[in-house]
């Protein structure tokens, strides 16, 4: 690695000094005033000049190459007062700026000049493509089930779906859950699910900053082949103690944030729900079950040019079922499972121009199971050290480079009557990338980048991952971009329906898969705060896995223990490989502040796959394609409205009401249906007429009907002097739609006649939840 | 503006209402011939049923099913020699009477059909080759002596019945038919495992728990002998069992381990796989068999 890396800092070192004498330069973070945490894409420009940069993910930013003069020093970012400063440039001189935003006082009010057209227009500009922001003020208000839940707001953006009310999982742009990668404060989170996949795993009250890049994204983040979600949890209040509580049908929750002295800030959250102490106290038949989860996070502002972050998190779910509650000898289910990161992230500026992170990260995720004689563990951890460098050369110019080291180790071992599976997979998965954007004009950001994979297993794989991507201002107030990527993935995951998914990695038996995005993108500015988003993209997969549903058929002992019995430990038969396509288009039209935001978006698109061992070798479009969804997301600030509708002057209120609705209206999803009913023993010797079979049709070919769902939460703030509560009404499917989840089949012989019933499965009737939010 | 927002509210929620309404139709529906049979060494070859899939949504007759005027016959490939068989309306399934037809361990045969269905002719055939001789249960070793429901040992561990048998030398597959010969809503066990009571049970229920089946994996031993427990999940009345122990051939083994759980947690179908070329659906397999009883005392 080092003869990679000598020649790029020898490199940078040169080309850092040879304007230095006739220039300025001016670099620094940016901080919300009221609790000292890093603003992330704040933008940052000269005025009437076109020299400017944004804020990076440790609210960094730089700008090289300022002209020797007088200028006026901008920083806007959404949501707070623009900041200016009149600053000297001199020859050689670098200033160090500390920017403190205020958050505007009546949040609502929007002022309407020409300036803030053009900082809408920059800022979507300045955003990569394919790239989504949310702040956990627009993640809470989109009403939820039960509670607000990160990955569930996720599926209202356009272009990632959901498979079903069950579950969080995201399905982004025709690719499956195993293709997105979940950072949380940089740590892998495998299997971000709670309550069987109903929840996920991350607190919203404890994030700071959610990111998702739903394809084309740079050279920086590799190993998946669809998207990727970085999670930014709190750093801490710096200035004073600050906390959340919460309260609802399912949980209770808090978040605290208070400062360590001078040098930094200390944040932390836990959460448990509690169905297991109320209705399950009542019911026999319902198991005890709980998730409890929770994170620590602490930063440390060691010298203006180090800081150090160490964060944690950990979460749980526990489930125990006695199948007869007046005897203990009865059986008993115990499953328990969950996630643990944790990570230790070093900022440093070497100079003004280069910026750096560097981690340490590890994560692990296990289950243990425990039926009987039936039992199983599963584990998948893993040990990363990643750098990111970041050099801002000139104002047209910057590189970022970096290394990613992942120690992966994973097993699964099954027990049960006859037989043990006895998997362990052991893999070594180096990336180096170097990525550079280069500014031409101010009108124009080409971006070009390149990723080395060198991943170990029980085979060895290298790769090289090209990326591309322009952004190019056609006018004033209309932006195109475009993106090109290969992208590899190394780990699969097994999914398994209300059991927690299983993940393994190319071997000799799996190689790794590939796949290529091609993007392109409109971006307008419709007025201050309303954007039109319109995307396009293709995607190939090669070497796509999806798990073999009768791969136990084909098993075979790799060896057998002192008893005889035999014992499974490879992964062949495991997975049907091929490859496939998708395809499709998005619009997004999206307000972000005012008495009335949200965003509509309508996503089109078609997901195709061709795998020899499924369907007779024909394509066919897996179980998550929809070819068109829409999304409404609206929240009202009901009583500005009010007063905006009869144009009177809008301002803070004590008491304010919130009312937030959600609309998904999308077309029906493939399923395998049945064409015909046949008859046969199960055995040679058991009955005739025991065995009515179901005959399914060609793989998908059936479409279900349509779903759609109308979400609706109503939320009561009150301020005090210094606390907040928030009561609120949540309505999850208001309408009460019996949305179809699958199909069952009902048949059965009556008077030497063979009935056949059609009985179709139900997801989530209406949901009314309630609860309270303080904040203090 | 008011308007507006209250149609917008209004459209969102007659479209999020009501129930969704599915329509299978029948274009996907296409007639296949079924075909359910097995041979056995040393057995006749008899109740081979060639029936038909019927479409959705109908009523059928049962005694619609089987296919009486297919043409059927199995060839001995090893021999070259074909035998036609015919009809037996007792077991409603085809069968060779002549005793110069004699399925052999290790002999291939392929049953072949052609049939008229909904006014097309269609055909086919499946092959199968009956494992090799050596399987046979050792009642010696095996745990037949009767025991109590959940029966523990000295130690507290509870004990099980056991079938220890002789693997056959070409195949892996071993599935156990354990029926249940006194089954009755009187012997029904209902200090049973899970709870289950006896007022949940109606015939057909009934008839569910009396028959099981499951899949007998091997070991490997010095004696080549496997020890199988027959669990406590799998007994559900006092009085009599009948255990048939097969080693099938792999027809055997896919049908059996897929045709009854073609059905996914979320829904989604699976087609089981055969082995039959042509239109036909179902197996065409080969075992040997061997047949022990125990018995569950009741307290």
């Amino acid at each position: 690695m080092r003869y990679f890396l000598l020649p790029i800092l020898v490199f940078l070192f040169f080309i850092t000094n040879i304007h230095a004498a006739t220039f300025g330069s001016v670099s620094g973070f940016v901080y919300n005033a009221a609790n000292g945490e890093a603003l992330i894409g704040a933008n940052v420009f000269m005025q009437d000049t076109n020299i400017g940069s944004s804020t990076n993910t440790s609210g960094f930013f730089s700008i090289p190459r300022v002209p020797v003069g007088h200028f006026i020093f901008v920083c806007h970012y959404i949501g707070f007062k623009t900041f200016k400063q009149k600053v000297e440039i001199k020859p050689g001189a670098h200033i160090q700026l500390k920017i403190n935003l205020e958050e505007k006082v009546i949040e609502t009010q929007e002022v309407v000049i020409s300036a803030d057209s053009s900082r809408t227009s920059l800022r979507l500009f300045n955003k990569e493509i394919s790239e989504i922001k949310l702040n956990p003020r627009q993640i809470n208000r989109i009403p939820q089930i039960a509670e607000t839940d990160l990955l569930r707001s996720l599926q209202t953006l356009p272009g990632i779906l959901a498979i079903s009310d069950f579950s969080s999982e995201l399905y982004v742009r025709g690719g499956t859950p195993d293709q997105n990668l979940y950072l949380i404060d940089g740590a892998d989170v495998y299997n971000p699910e709670h309550f069987f996949g109903l929840f996920s795993t991350f607190n919203t009250d404890a994030i700071k900053h959610v990111e998702i890049s739903k394809g084309g994204f740079g050279a920086e983040y590799g190993g998946r082949l669809s998207s990727v979600l970085s999670v930014t949890n709190l750093d801490g209040n710096r200035q004073e103690f600050e906390g959340t509580a919460s309260i609802s049908l399912l949980s209770a929750k808090t978040t605290l944030q208070m400062p360590l002295g001078k040098i930094g800030s200390l944040s932390g959250s836990i959460r448990r729900t509690y169905f297991d102490k109320t209705v399950a106290k009542f019911i026999d038949k319902i198991p005890d079950y709980y998730f409890y989860d929770g994170h620590v996070k602490a930063f440390i502002d060691i010298s203006p040019a180090n800081k150090l972050t160490v964060s944690s998190y950990a979460g749980r779910d526990d489930l125990n079922f006695k199948f007869k509650t007046e005897s203990d000898e009865k059986p008993r289910l115990e499953y328990n499972w969950g996630n643990t990161t944790g990570s230790v992230r070093w900022t440093h500026i070497f100079s003004p121009k280069l910026f750096s992170n560097f981690w340490v990260t590890a994560s692990t995720f296990n289950s243990v199971f425990d039926f009987e004689v039936i039992n199983e563990k599963n584990d998948i951890s893993d040990l990363t050290f990643k750098g990111n460098l970041e050099h801002f050369y000139s104002n047209a110019l910057g590189f970022k480079f970096g290394y990613e080291y992942k120690n992966l180790h994973g097993f699964l071992k099954q027990t049960f009557p006859g037989g043990t599976v006895d998997v362990e997979h052991q893999a070594k998965h180096l990336a180096l990338y170097v990525q550079g954007t280069w500014r031409p004009s101010p009108l124009l950001d080409i971006e070009g980048g390149i990723r080395y994979n060198d991943f170990r297993s029980s085979a060895h794989y290298r790769n090289i991952s090209p990326r591309l991507s322009f952004k190019y201002r056609l006018t004033s107030t209309i932006n195109l971009k475009s993106a090109f990527g290969t992208y590899q993935q190394y780990l699969y995951k097994i999914p398994r329906t209300f059991i927690v998914d299983i993940w393994t990695n190319a071997d000799n038996n799996y190689q790794g898969s590939t796949a290529h995005h091609y993007i392109l993108g409109l971006q307008k500015e419709v007025a201050a705060n309303f954007q039109i988003e319109v995307e396009g993209y293709y995607k190939d997969y090669q070497n796509i896995y999806t798990y073999s549903y009768f791969f136990y058929t084909d098993l075979h002992p790799d060896k057998f223990d002192a008893n005889g019995d035999p014992i499974y430990k490879s992964s062949k038969g495991l997975f049907d490989q091929g490859n496939g396509k998708s395809y499709g288009l998005e619009f997004l039209l999206r307000k972000d502040t005012g008495t009335l935001t949200g965003w509509a978006s309508l996503s089109l698109g078609h997901t195709e796959y061709k795998m020899p061992g499924i369907n007779h070798g024909n394509p066919f479009a897996p179980r998550h394609d929809r070819a068109a969804t829409v999304n409404l997301i609206g929240n009202m600030d009901v009583r500005n409205a009010w007063r905006r509708l009869w144009q009177r002057t809008v301002h803070r209120d004590r008491t304010s009401w919130r009312l937030g609705v959600g609309l998904v209206y999308a077309s029906g999803q493939p399923i395998t249906t049945t064409s015909s009913i046949y008859v046969s023993a199960p055995l040679p010797d058991q009955l005739y007429d025991d065995g009515l079979n179901l005959y399914p049709t060609a793989r998908n070919n059936f479409r279900l009907p349509p779903y759609a769902r109308f979400d609706i939460s109503l939320t009561m703030e009150r301020k005090y002097r210094k606390w907040t509560m928030s009561p609120y009404l949540q309505i999850f499917n208001a309408g009460n739609r019996k949305n179809v989840w699958y199909i069952n089949y009902d048949r059965r012989i009556e008077d030497n006649k063979l009935i056949q019933e059609i009985n179709p499965v139900n997801m989530l009737p209406i949901l009314p939840t309630l609860g309270i939010n303080f904040k203090f | 503006m008011k308007l507006k927002i209250f149609y917008l509210m209004f459209a969102a929620l007659l479209l999020s209402c009501g129930d969704a309404v599915i329509n299978l139709d029948k274009e996907t529906y296409s007639p296949k011939i079924v075909i359910d049979g097995y041979v056995l060494p040393h057995h006749k070859v008899d109740n081979i049923r060639i029936s038909r899939n019927f479409p959705l949504n109908e009523k059928i007759n049962i005694m619609d099913f089987p296919l009486k005027d297919a043409n059927v016959s199995i060839t001995d490939l090893n021999a070259g020699k074909n035998y036609p068989l015919t009809f037996n309306f007792g077991q409603l399934g085809f069968e060779y009477r002549k005793s110069d037809l004699e399925i052999k361990e290790g002999n291939s045969y392929r049953l072949s059909v052609s049939a008229e269905i909904d006014g097309k002719k269609l055909t086919a055939s499946s092959t199968t080759t009956v494992p090799l001789d050596g399987f046979h249960i050792d009642r010696n070793v095996s745990q037949l002596d009767p025991l109590k429901y959940r029966e523990k040992d000295e130690n507290g561990d509870l004990r099980f019945f056991t079938i220890s048998f002789k693997h056959s030398a070409s195949t892996d597959f071993y599935a156990l038919s354990i029926v249940a010969q006194e089954a009755s809503m009187e012997t029904f066990i209902e200090d049973n495992m899970f709870g289950l009571e006896k007022k949940e049970l109606d015939e057909d229920f009934l008839n569910r728990l009396k028959y099981e089946a499951s899949w007998a994996q091997t070991s490997r031993s010095s004696d080549g002998i496997t020890t199988i427990k027959i669990l406590w999940l799998d007994t559900w009345f006092y009085g009599q069992y009948r255990a048939i122990l097969y080693a099938g051939d792999n027809n055997f083994k896919q049908y059996f381990l897929t045709h009854n759980n073609v059905q996914d947690i979320d829904g989604n179908l699976y087609e089981p796989k055969f082995f039959i070329d042509g239109d036909g659906i179902g197996v065409f397999g080969s075992a040997l068999a061997d047949t022990v009883h125990f018995n569950v005392l009741s307290e």
